[in-house]
């Protein structure tokens, strides 16, 4: 290990650690845009710059490797010079219209010329433009914005391998962009919106939607696959506007999937259960209580009932079905799986699960592995051969239509019922509809593939009278 | 169309890809096999670089784009890589430079209706001891002067 000091404070070391990476590690922060945990090192922009002790010149702290009784400092008069000289440069051909980015309030270049810039512009000739372009379905790009530290270019070039984007031209004329006919379209591709450090790279699904400053920020857990990645929620005026990944080196590191990214809208869908009903065997449907859903569903639970619970029940909802199918004696119990996807692999070990559901692992916990994999046939079965009186359905799965066969099947059972967050063929036919709250819409729990027990937060309010699963069955 | 290399330019590639140990070095000279194959370099043609570099094609472009060098598809017959970097400039390179976009009438990266010249502004040549510098095609033209260019670009059929 290394010993050194930087701004006085003793830190220690591996060697070979970048003193950037020594002084974010110990919360000394350095200003930087190039730099990225995740990925190599480019040495491009130029702020990080530091003052090394018997260094002839500061130094960039990215590429400047720790060593035994260095003294860094990260701040005084001749480093704010020259960081300031180089957000001169930054700025030359910026258009400086924070007013119309999206990336306002988060933008580091704002950030640094807040802390260092200079207050006039010295630049009194044309500025270099370029057009806006779509470089790929999520991203569009506003080059005048760019400082060109290519963290996009190497995250497509390390992490998605894909590389679509490089920086084209030479000099004054340098532009990120893509290949002709060659868009950036790969699984991860909104990821280079976030580690953009300025407003260059922008999210065409959040383009114009709320200023960052309005929103509030929460931590849940992405629901679209076993992996669970830790996400940030951007939330405006009840609605969720965005969502992006939280660092989590265990489980997604700094990325999350597209597919994951976008997931928010099945939350503010249009076909949302919003009130408890009740279907008569004529088929007149009636709004109802929370209070009277449960009290008809106490009288048609029995031994003979068969439930389905589906993988996308947090942790409290499948412990509180367990306690109910418990208490009544239910032994026909199966699991509704979304079907499996195709396991994707990055580089920096980053990945999606095969598995489209966030807790399978939470529900053969509970239920055991007997039930996971045949209980769904099971009960099939039973429904099929009118050994099930009552069906109990417990759905929520995001995304999903239900297979033809538990719908056709559902038909030829005495009393149907469906707890789910959207409405279905399923619902269409049960006898009573609970509507039941998302993962955005409550606090819960998923165990992913790793067998991590990840809580996630209630983002919003629920769709109407939706109830979280565990509330709807510790009353039963 | 999709663009490949005739069998002599293959010969050509496989030998250089002995020669070079990384794929981002072995893509400048794979792309001067392009360049003679195809008399200038278009999309396709780099985006066949790309495959038989093993390279992403912004990759080639981002490189391709980056030097001034390279001849673009759909050059003129003789291509004018006018220096303009300091020592040439010092010499009159702007002056040579001027003068032949008035004499063609067209300006730098363009073509003269004919099909026959192209013009360019490029970066160092590396001849600054007989600068200003004109290469055309592959030949140097030193220590120029307007009347001297005059003289050489008559002589071009």
């Amino acid at each position: 290990m290394v010993k050194l000091r930087i701004n006085n404070k003793e830190i220690i070391a591996e060697p070979g650690t970048s003193v950037m990476k020594a002084a974010l590690d110990n919360g000394i922060f350095i200003p930087h845009f190039c730099y990225h945990p995740a990925l190599s090192i480019s040495g491009n922009c130029r702020i990080c710059v530091v003052s090394v002790k018997n260094m002839p010149k500061p130094v960039t702290s990215c590429t400047t490797a720790v060593a035994e009784g260095m003294e860094v400092e990260t701040e005084n008069k001749d480093i704010a010079a020259i960081r300031k000289s180089v957000l001169e440069f930054f700025l030359i051909n910026h258009p400086i219209d924070c007013p119309v980015c999206d990336q306002a309030g988060e933008c580091t270049l704002q950030d640094f010329t807040y802390l260092y810039g200079s207050d006039h512009s010295r630049f009194s000739e044309e500025k270099r433009t370029w057009h806006t372009k779509d470089v790929g379905p999520l991203v569009k790009l506003w080059a005048n914005r760019c400082v060109l530290c290519a963290r996009c270019v190497r995250f497509l070039n390390e992490i998605t391998k894909t590389g679509e984007l490089g920086i084209m031209n030479r000099g004054d004329r340098n532009v990120i962009d893509t290949f002709p006919g060659m868009p950036v379209d790969n699984p991860l591709s909104g990821n280079i919106v976030d580690i953009c450090p300025v407003g260059a790279l922008i999210s065409k699904d959040f383009l114009y939607q709320a200023r960052v400053w309005f929103m509030d920020f929460k931590q849940s857990v992405c629901p679209m696959c076993a992996t669970g990645c830790n996400i940030t929620a951007g939330v405006y005026q009840g609605k969720i506007k965005r969502f992006a990944p939280t660092k989590n080196l265990k489980v997604n590191q700094y990325w999350m999937c597209d597919y994951g990214r976008l997931s928010y809208k099945f939350v503010h869908s249009d076909n949302r259960l919003t009130a408890f009903l009740t279907r008569s065997q004529a088929g007149s449907v009636t709004k109802t209580t929370l209070q009277e859903s449960v009290n008809i569903l106490k009288n048609s639970l029995s031994g003979d009932t068969a439930v389905l619970a589906s993988a996308y029940m947090d942790n409290e909802g499948l412990t509180a079905l367990k306690t109910v199918t418990d208490k009544y004696g239910i032994k026909n119990i199966g699991c509704l799986l979304k079907p499996d996807g195709k396991a994707q692999a990055f580089g920096g070990g980053f990945k999606i699960s095969h598995d489209n559901n966030p807790n399978r692992k939470g529900f053969e916990n509970v239920f055991g592995k007997a039930v996971l994999d045949n209980g769904y046939r099971q009960v099939i079965d039973a429904v099929k051969t009118g050994k099930a009186g009552t069906l109990y359905v417990i759905n929520g799965i995001l995304d999903y239509a239900l297979p033809q066969e538990l719908i056709d099947a559902a038909g030829k059972v005495k009393f149907l019922v469906v707890q789910d967050t959207h409405s279905s063929a399923l619902t269409e036919k049960a006898h009573l509809v609970l509507p039941s709250c998302t993962y955005a819409e409550k606090n819960g729990a998923f165990t992913n593939e790793q067998g991590m027990e990840q809580k996630f937060n209630r983002l919003i309010d629920p769709a109407g009278a939706a109830e979280p699963d565990n509330i709807i069955l510790n009353q039963l | 169309m999709p663009k490949t290399f005739n069998a002599k330019t293959m010969e050509k590639f496989q030998a250089l890809s002995q020669r070079y140990p990384t794929k981002d070095a072995l893509l400048l000279p794979v792309l001067r096999l392009a360049e003679e194959e195809f008399n200038g370099i278009d999309d396709d043609a780099m985006e066949l670089v790309a495959g038989l570099v093993g390279v992403p094609p912004a990759k080639v472009m981002s490189v391709f784009t980056f030097y001034t060098h390279y001849r673009r598809a759909g050059s003129g017959k003789y291509l004018l890589q006018v220096c303009s970097t300091l020592p040439c400039a010092l010499r009159g390179s702007q002056e040579i430079f001027e003068h032949l976009k008035k004499k063609l009438g067209i300006d730098s990266e363009e073509t003269t209706k004919d099909g026959k010249f192209t013009l360019k502004k490029v970066e160092c040549l590396g001849s600054c001891g007989t600068s200003p510098v004109v290469q055309i095609n592959e030949d140097y033209y030193e220590n120029l002067t307007t009347e001297k260019l005059d003289e050489i670009l008559n002589k071009l059929q």
